[in-house]
């Protein structure tokens, strides 16, 4: 529903509120799960005294109603859930990642653009170089992200490490002659 | 690569709160096929949150006074700029100004410009989010025209009157829920 600008009588601010059915949908009540009262019936796999109501749509387990952890349509036992989570097999549990690609690419780029701190280039190029190719395969930010920052990296990376390597040459080659 | 499709409604901004929670926090926000993902990142590492459509319960747009805040502040910055320039620095009065007055101006228009500010704040069940990205109310509105659709099509609609009754009724019934001492004594 929209709704017209009005004044909070509280903090006198001006502030618009939409309101959406969800807000006076009833919570679903919590279920317990129920015992089994004939033999030969199919038992919950963590209350094998409940009666389990349908199978987990990742590991194939019988659960409860008590177990059953429904996420948008589909049903997961506690196990699989926390699984899922923790390792990110199920996207919609996702809640983190960490962006391999830009902490590459800052290794390559921040000591050169800082002017000072360039010659930490002889320790971060490699590390650059390295964390983009250990990382190439990691998944990197959830939306929209090409592997340009990678590229870049490596590209950088090299340039550096070639760039001490010949000035580290130069400095050993003469003595040779 | 990316995994879902998804479609930036705001982009990248200095997340607001506590002083060393926000330094260099930033969020913005995108439009999936049945969600809306918060995204709050530190440049190398993203934090996120989905508010899918069938689950948000209502979005409130409350107007500040950041504007007028800035505008103060830039306004002093070019008049304190202008005395500098013209009293006490020995340099060429047009470079000066255009550092200690000219900058100051410019973004000040640019703050006006931008139109009023507010914050957007979106409630579920279980939490209220403050949308940190959205801070200016033609943008906010914005935002709010693309999402409405796709909330109301997850969930319905309700007629103003409707609501301005189940609104009524679910307050009022809250209202005599908490008319109890806290050891339920009365």
């Amino acid at each position: 529903m929209s709704s017209q600008w009005q004044t909070c009588r509280k903090c006198e601010t001006l502030q618009r509120v939409e309101v959406f059915p969800a807000l006076f949908r009833e919570s679903a009540p919590g279920q317990s799960g129920e015992a089994i009262l004939i033999e030969g019936e199919s038992s919950c796999f963590y209350h094998p005294e409940k009666r389990a109501t349908l199978p987990c749509q990742n590991c194939g387990r019988f659960v409860c109603a008590l177990c059953d952890c429904a996420l948008h349509g589909q049903h997961f036992c506690p196990a699989c859930l926390e699984v899922g989570r923790t390792k990110g097999k199920i996207k919609n549990l996702e809640n983190h990642r960490t962006l391999y690609d830009t902490i590459a690419l800052a290794l390559a780029v921040v000591p050169i653009i800082t002017l000072f701190f360039w010659f930490a280039t002889i320790i971060t190029a490699p590390a650059a170089f390295f964390t983009a190719i250990w990382y190439w395969n990691a998944p990197t930010s959830i939306v929209r992200r090409t592997k340009i920052r990678y590229i870049l990296a490596i590209f950088l990376s090299v340039v550096e490490m070639a760039g001490w390597f010949l000035f580290i040459y130069s400095l050993v080659e003469p003595r040779r002659v | 690569m990316s995994d879902t499709p998804y479609i930036q409604l705001t982009r990248l901004r200095r997340r607001r709160g506590r002083i060393l929670e926000a330094i260099g926090a930033y969020s913005s926000v995108w439009l999936g096929s049945d969600h809306l993902l918060s995204i709050t990142s530190n440049r190398f590492a993203e934090d996120y949150k989905r508010f899918y459509f069938g689950d948000i319960q209502a979005m409130a747009i409350v107007r500040t006074g950041r504007r007028r805040t800035w505008n103060f502040v830039l306004a002093s910055m070019a008049m304190f700029g202008l005395l500098l320039s013209v009293i006490f620095l020995p340099v060429d009065p047009s470079v000066s100004e255009f550092f200690f007055v000219g900058i100051p101006i410019a973004i000040l228009v640019f703050n006006n410009l931008l139109g009023p500010t507010c914050t957007v704040y979106l409630q579920t069940a279980v939490q209220v989010e403050e949308l940190s990205s959205l801070t200016r109310l033609w943008r906010a509105q914005k935002f709010m025209d693309r999402i409405r659709p796709q909330i109301i099509a997850a969930q319905g609609s309700l007629d103003p009157e409707e609501t301005a009754l189940r609104l009524q009724t679910t307050f009022s019934a809250h209202r005599t829920s908490v008319t109890t001492s806290p050891l339920n004594l009365s």
